[in-house]
């Protein structure tokens, strides 16, 4: 397995997001959120682990590196 | 504020169940047929939809719950075929394996249930956090159509599924490891030409690596498909990619609609699924069998020990939070053991390549059928196969 290198953002894809919340168990900072039918990540507290991002069935999270 | 949601949260209820899966709907039935005030908040408008479930569970599973005729049952299953990566297949016939639901109108007969027991159901009610005062929680806050209200109540259940927060807001340490987390996706398939007697399951690194991809058939045209990979593997590729392999492999015409995605939270047995006057059931308690991914069954149970228990605290002369201690006792006596001896037995069987999985399925398909007991697998796969028989040795030490 390639080593992870830490994205500096995390992009929902709304239109691919089923709202199944797998990331949000598997959120070690507990920063993730379905408000009003659409998943949230509050960056204060995301370590940019990539957890949600792996764990996604349909891979509605994307890692963008800038 | 509208006058009757104003009476209607401005009271004070023994129980606040968070969540209207069947954890949450039979934990709200039992204690309100204990004589307990009960509310439950579900955030989805309609209870039972979506359902993201393959809708397998056997007769034990359900029976007791809801009635085994009834439109919540859609087919009957008497056969099994768990198909290994070399595609050899052990078959299995029994007079019953299972059922095949229907989520939609099963967990709204547990709703109905719940109600008629007493507790008031309210949807479109998404609870946003805990209310706590000086560190005692006391209630929810909760998001009812767009507007905040406090609710307050004696008992909290958490019963928020794979997504709880509840567990986490209390101070309950409900984190699912990523290799402990089935990365799940299912499909109806809606032309296929099936034996509608005969759930599928087919195993291998392959096919679905650190899990399986099941086969439930609701007819002969008609079934549910559906996958789930560890969290170890779903990195590299997800679990869309391997359905959409499979299909392509095994039913390159059928048709299927509704693709539900879902994470299935396979972990061990929470140590502990009370925090003061705060319990937690179903998937939110980690109350899935790790070894299946099968969750329906374990949240009925979960639910009635959380719903009577919290009947049993309200009329203790004891303080509440001791009473609701007896919950993790009573769920480890029922269904401890067995979750840790099938928590191993995940743990190892995912350790198997798909070489060894051949073999298994061979050694096994060497003995009649009805001399089938586990002495007589294991003779035989330390006779043919030793080095499998030490993966088997190290589950089965400890159980
Ligand atoms: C793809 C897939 C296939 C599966 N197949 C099977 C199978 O064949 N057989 C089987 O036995 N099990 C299966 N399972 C597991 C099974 O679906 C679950 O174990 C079961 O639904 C757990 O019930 P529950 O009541 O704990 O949670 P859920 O059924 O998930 O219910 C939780 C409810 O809480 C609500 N909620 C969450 N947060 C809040 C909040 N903050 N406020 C208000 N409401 C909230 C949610 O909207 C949801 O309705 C499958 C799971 C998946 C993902």
């Amino acid at each position: 397995m390639t080593k992870h290198i830490k994205p500096s953002h995390l992009e929902i894809l709304p239109d691919i997001c089923d709202l199944c919340g797998a990331c949000i168990a598997v959120c070690p900072t507990n920063v993730m959120n379905i408000i009003h039918d659409k998943l949230f990540i509050d960056f204060e507290g995301c370590t940019y682990c990539s957890f949600c991002v792996d764990i996604c069935p349909v891979r509605a999270i994307e890692e963008c590196y800038n | 504020m509208n006058r009757s949601h104003y009476k209607l949260f401005h009271q004070k209820y023994n129980v606040i169940v968070v969540g209207g899966g069947p954890a949450g709907t039979t934990a709200a039935k039992y204690a309100a047929k204990s004589g307990a005030k009960v509310i439950l908040f579900e955030r989805d408008p309609v209870i039972g939809i979506p359902a993201r479930c393959g809708e397998g569970v056997s007769k034990r599973g359900i029976k007791g719950f809801v009635p085994l005729k009834g439109p919540w049952i859609v087919n009957r299953l008497n056969q099994v075929e768990l198909i290994a990566p070399d595609g050899n297949s052990i078959k299995l016939e029994t007079s019953l394996i299972g059922y095949v639901l229907d989520r939609t109108k099963f967990d709204k007969v547990l709703g109905d249930y719940a109600e008629a027991a007493g507790a008031r159901i309210v949807t479109e009610a998404d609870v946003t956090n805990l209310i706590k005062n000086n560190g005692r929680v006391t209630g929810v806050r909760v998001n009812y159509k767009g507007s905040d209200y406090e609710v307050s109540g004696d008992i909290i259940i958490g019963a928020d599924g794979v997504e709880s927060r509840v567990g986490r807001w209390a101070g309950i340490k409900t984190m699912t490891k990523l290799d402990n987390m089935e990365s799940a996706l299912k499909i109806n398939a809606t032309n296929i030409k099936i034996n509608p007697a005969a759930c599928l399951f087919y195993f291998g690194r392959e096919v679905a690596p650190g899990g399986y991809l099941w086969v439930f058939p609701k007819d002969a045209h008609h079934a549910n498909i559906g996958i789930g990979i560890s969290g170890n593997y779903s990195r590299e590729k997800p679990a869309k990619y391997y359905l959409e392999r499979f299909m392509g492999k095994y039913f390159p015409h059928v048709e299927w609609t509704n693709v539900v995605a879902g994470g299935v939270p396979c972990n061990p047995p929470l140590k502990q699924l009370t925090m003061d006057n705060v319990m937690l059931s179903g998937d939110a308690g980690h109350q899935v069998n790790p070894l299946t991914g099968a969750g329906i069954a374990n949240a009925l149970q979960a639910g009635k020990f959380a719903g009577e228990i919290a009947g049993e605290a309200l009329r203790s002369p004891d303080p509440i939070d001791s009473s609701l201690k007896m919950y993790t006792k009573r769920w480890y006596r029922a269904r401890g053991k067995h979750h840790k001896s099938n928590t191993r037995l995940k743990n190892a069987v995912n350790k198997l390549d798909d070489d060894k999985l051949n073999e298994l399925a061979r050694l096994m398909n060497k003995i009649p059928r009805n001399e089938w007991s586990f002495l007589k697998i294991f003779l035989l796969a330390i006779r043919s196969s030793p080095d499998l028989i030490i993966d088997c040795m190290k589950v089965f030490r400890k159980s």
